[in-house]
């Protein structure tokens, strides 16, 4: 690991996205430039089709790049390969606006296949983080639960939980609280925010819900594919 | 390091599997009947095949003589019995000597019903016919009007062997002629033919007064040793012509195959149902397996974004199929094993599930499976991570 990559957990430049070919050809970033430190917390903000979604895709190593430079943890993605992607999402945290949990794993076993790729941690141990962190989401009575015994709320907690867990270098959220009503997404977010918090682990957060703003250190606002405003936290 | 048993791509497999508890009864269901039918037909074809042969291989001989019009030995055709005689001036012949055959009307003393059972004349002294129970050095054999009775002739001819075994007589009409069977030999029976008598040359003249001596049905040639099986027959089929074939026993069996293969319906019906059950069963497993893909298509998407390979959600799936196939076998052998049993009493030859058949029909099942999630899998290449966000 190069020492770049405790000084910048996330570093974009000019990094253009399209989608299609030829006619259909459709741009949706447009040289783009973010910076994401150790530990920061950042709220990427805009209406449904400014880019949020992709540009978060691409960050995760979801889908190739095309033009520009794009580093997470000094890895450059821009003519990055299958498998060099799939080592880097190891390293990520997701969550996604639904949960996907397998419906056939109990919560606990859910937190602990985000261990299965892991090689440093043992079963005790994964066992021990899994409920620790499900503890954490407040499910101590739900953790033998299997997801059709869960409420919204709960899974998406659950959900958190599988990528917290492993302590990933870096979590990405894509509209955690949209399939929440106000009470539960406003606790969900909370919850994420104080485990990241205490675990110094960075996030980045997709969403137009306006009401969770306040847990970003920094706003990043995106329109028709351009960042357009860059600032820090309300708080 | 040792992981938890719940990550191994087996157990996942196990576990989306038994989550769906109707769906997955549904496909061992599927599994079962493929496995059962499977077994079922290819035990009853090889029950076909092997008392189709049966005549051709316990001939006792190291040459056949054959007419040339003979499509099966099962039905030979007639040929001048001094072609016998011809084979015997060839150096490295011992002996020849000829057989007998012709279909005869039996009457079941008890049911008074009248039954076509094959007679085989067979010459005094000659063990031509290698089955158990046939000793024609046998003094009861010289006597007029004597039979011996295949054990495995159908009982609807009556319980002949049951009466011998029991010491009692019996005797029975066999072409208008009264016959006494002295006893029983093991042999088999084929399709068309509910029992078999051996008899002598002499007792058959009596019950076949119209065919004519001089005409065999098959000729059984005996080496002297060390004469060169290969050299005799090309000599014995120059000699010939075109008027009679001699085969060794290799060759004999090759042609009663091949005559079954092309002339017997019920090989090619039996490999059809055996290959429709085949593809039946993969379409059940295929299926299922298929639905639950697509039905599980964002959670493996995420399992991908997670960081999980391509190879570990095919192995899920293949996992699926091979349990499939491991847990729906047991069930269709069982129902294998009961319908052979009740087929046997129904058509009497002995339908046996044989390991050699549960090995082969349990790597079908494999194959099966394995192929229908293989063609499940296929779906999953579409799971993309990125359209999970």
């Amino acid at each position: 690991m190069s020492s770049d990559a405790t000084a910048s957990v996330l570093s974009i430049r000019g990094v253009d996205y399209a989608f299609g070919e030829g006619e259909l050809r459709k741009q949706v970033l447009y040289s783009v430039d973010l910076e994401m430190r150790p530990g920061e917390i950042v709220i990427l903000e805009g209406p449904s089709g400014s880019g949020k979604t992709t540009l978060l895709t691409l960050i995760g190593g979801l889908r190739r790049m095309q033009k520009g430079s794009l580093r997470v943890f000094g890895e450059e993605l821009m003519g990055s390969d299958n498998r060099r992607m799939l080592l880097l999402r190891r390293r990520i945290g997701f969550i996604f606006q639904l949960h996907n949990l397998l419906p056939f794993l109990t919560a606990r076993q859910n937190v602990e296949l985000a261990f299965a790729l892991r090689d440093d941690v043992g079963a005790a141990e994964m066992r021990r983080r899994s409920e620790e962190t499900l503890a954490a989401m407040g499910l101590t009575d739900r953790i033998e639960a299997i997801p059709a015994k869960l409420s919204g709320g709960q899974k998406q907690r659950v959900a958190i939980a599988r990528a917290l867990a492993p302590a990933p270098d870096l979590i990405l959220a894509d509209e955690p609280t949209a399939s929440l009503d106000k009470q539960s997404g406003r606790q969900v977010v909370d919850l994420l925010h104080q485990l990241a918090r205490s675990k110094g682990i960075p996030i980045l957060l997709v969403t137009h819900d306006n009401r969770i703003l306040d847990v970003a250190d920094r706003i990043i606002r995106m329109e028709d594919g351009h960042v357009t405003c860059d600032k820090v936290g309300l708080l | 390091m040792r992981k938890a048993l719940s990550q191994s791509s087996a157990a996942l497999g196990w576990r989306q599997l038994s989550h769906g508890r109707t769906r997955m009864l549904i496909a061992l269901m599927g599994v079962s009947v493929a496995v059962l039918l499977m077994l079922l037909v290819l035990s009853l074809k090889e029950t076909v095949f092997r008392s189709s042969l049966q005549v051709a291989s316990s001939l006792n001989g190291d040459l056949i003589l054959l007419s040339p019009k003979t499509q099966t030995v099962q039905r030979p055709a007639r040929f001048p019995r001094r072609f016998a005689d011809r084979l015997r001036a060839i150096e490295g012949v011992e002996k020849v000597s000829v057989v007998y055959v012709e279909t005869g009307r039996w009457i079941n003393p008890w049911t008074r019903q009248q039954h076509n059972v094959r007679v085989y004349g067979l010459e005094l002294d000659e063990n031509v016919i290698g089955l158990d129970g046939i000793d024609p050095s046998d003094p009861v054999f010289r006597l007029a009007d004597v039979a011996l009775f295949d054990r495995r002739s159908r009982p609807k001819i009556g319980p002949v062997a049951a009466e011998l075994d029991a010491g009692r007589e019996f005797s029975t009409e066999v072409n208008s002629r009264r016959i006494q069977v002295t006893g029983a030999v093991t042999g088999g029976i084929t399709v068309g033919i509910d029992g078999n008598l051996f008899t002598t040359h002499a007792n058959f003249q009596r019950m076949f007064p119209t065919i004519h001596p001089g005409a065999a049905d098959i000729g059984i040639v005996k080496l002297a040793p060390g004469a060169d099986a290969e050299q005799v027959l090309a000599v014995a089929n120059s000699m010939l012509g075109s008027e009679g074939v001699v085969y060794s026993r290799r060759g004999l069996l090759d042609k009663e195959l091949a005559y079954l293969r092309k002339n017997e319906p019920v090989d090619f019906i039996m490999s059809l149902i055996a290959s429709v059950a085949f593809v039946v069963g993969m379409i059940i497993v295929y299926q299922i397996l298929y639905t639950d893909v697509i039905n599980h298509l964002p959670q493996f998407a995420t399992l991908k974004a997670m960081g999980f390979g391509d190879g570990f959600l095919l192995r899920i799936i293949l996992s699926q199929g091979l349990i499939l196939s491991l847990i729906g076998f047991w069930p269709g052998l069982l129902g294998a094993r009961i319908l052979a049993r009740a087929a046997q009493k129904a058509i009497s030859l002995p339908v046996e599930v044989t390991p050699d058949r549960i090995v082969q029909v349990m790597g079908m099942t494999v194959v099966m499976c394995a192929v229908a999630a293989g063609l499940a899998v296929h779906k999953l290449s579409s799971a993309d991570p990125a359209d999970v966000f």
